[in-house]
């Protein structure tokens, strides 16, 4: 698509005299891919004169935002050819919200965030298959639960809570996998939850979940299905008119839906967003107690100059106590 | 039209490179090549990562 349309652009074939290009194409030659490490396709890089990265972009794009990706790779470049630093990443703003007062707290280990809940008077942080247990008043861990090892699975995502048990659901909830009821005082699985008619379905993409009115809430592809604990069913769909969220959760009147660009808060019978606030981080999980809302980011991850995959954003991960009006 | 035109790094990895397109974009043949301009015109070396030629 690049090629087709992109390329041929009069403006971008202008400005592309200003770079010396190269196709690398990954089925021939695979190697120069994997010494770039490149795996999204198409990828671009500009590099300097030691192969090193000078800047780098992905994916299709239109030829007005391909011409701003030139541009910034003629600005780092300038800067790489003056010896001055050349890849540090742009500053973001200081703050995840630009309402509210918030706090922050370090969270419990730098591993990618997916859910957080109180139950309680804990917090509790899911990261990459642990569930920490942390105090609510002050955020000092206190224990853990291996998630994994609990399930049986890597894929799970939540918790969400009923005030009693943690639910936890895999991935594959899309396709009929199970959900699974935890006893966080006995630390084991007391019950599973099929939801049966998504059998049918081939595809994963169970992002989030949240209780709320004696149901279970799930984010999905462009859905939130709203599920029976007892029997699995689903007993109400709503289709928010924007996707792209990763966390869930309710705050007493709405479901309030955290993604790479915004919080946003839904009403859970039309669908309709009813107020939404511009994240200045990309936001993966999302929680509310007593008008308090508890974010984590998504980290941002971007290649150093040798090419290899690093983490640019967060510095250090933090959960995010946000209290508004 | 793409062809293996010569090695890279150390001489073990092959460059592939389209020797023109269809567009107006000028394509070089290798990224040593590229370098080499470069180095004397002062503009960036761009690499195109793709995988349908």
């Amino acid at each position: 698509m690049l090629k087709d349309s992109t390329f041929s652009d009069a403006a971008v074939a202008a400005a592309s005299r200003r770079f010396h290009w190269v196709t690398v194409d990954r089925d021939t030659t695979p190697d120069i891919a994997r010494y770039f490490n490149v795996s999204a396709y198409p990828s671009l890089i500009a590099i300097g004169a030691e192969r090193e990265k000078v800047y780098r972009w992905s994916g299709y794009q239109r030829p007005e935002p391909f011409l701003d990706q030139l541009a910034e790779a003629r600005r780092r470049f300038a800067l790489y050819r003056r010896g001055e630093p050349w890849d540090v990443p742009d500053p973001r703003p200081v703050a995840v919200l630009d309402e509210g007062t918030i706090r922050t707290w370090p969270a419990p280990s730098e591993k990618v965030p997916s859910a957080l809940v109180v139950l309680g008077d804990d917090l509790w942080v899911a990261q990459t298959g642990t569930l920490y247990r942390l105090d609510l008043v002050g955020g000092a861990l206190r224990d853990s639960l291996d998630l994994n090892a609990l399930t049986g699975t890597s894929s799970v995502r939540g918790p969400a809570t009923d005030g009693r048990f943690l639910y936890a659901m895999q991935y594959g909830w899309t396709a009929g996998l199970p959900t699974f009821v935890i006893d966080p005082v006995a630390g084991r699985v007391v019950r599973e939850i099929v939801t049966e008619e998504m059998k049918v379905n081939r595809y994963y993409g169970a992002h989030a979940l949240t209780w709320a009115e004696g149901l279970l809430w799930v984010l999905h592809t462009r859905k939130i299905s709203a599920v029976d604990p007892a029997t699995g069913d689903i007993v109400r769909e709503i289709e928010p008119e924007e996707t792209g969220f990763g966390g869930l959760t309710w705050n007493g009147e709405h479901l309030v839906v955290a993604g790479r660009e915004a919080l946003a808060w839904v009403d859970p019978v039309s669908g309709a967003i009813v107020r939404r606030l511009t994240a200045n981080y990309p936001l993966r999980a999302v929680t509310w107690h007593e008008g308090t809302y508890y974010l984590m980011e998504q980290p941002v991850f971007g290649y150093n100059t040798s090419h290899e995959r690093i983490r640019v954003w967060p510095e250090r991960t933090l959960i995010y106590l946000v209290d508004m009006q | 039209m793409t062809r293996t035109v010569h090695s890279l790094l150390a001489g073990t990895i092959a460059v592939t490179a389209l020797a023109c397109s269809g567009g107006q974009i000028i394509w070089q043949e290798s990224i040593e090549d590229a370098l080499e301009l470069s180095a004397r015109t002062r503009k960036p070396v761009l690499l195109y990562f793709t995988y349908d030629g």
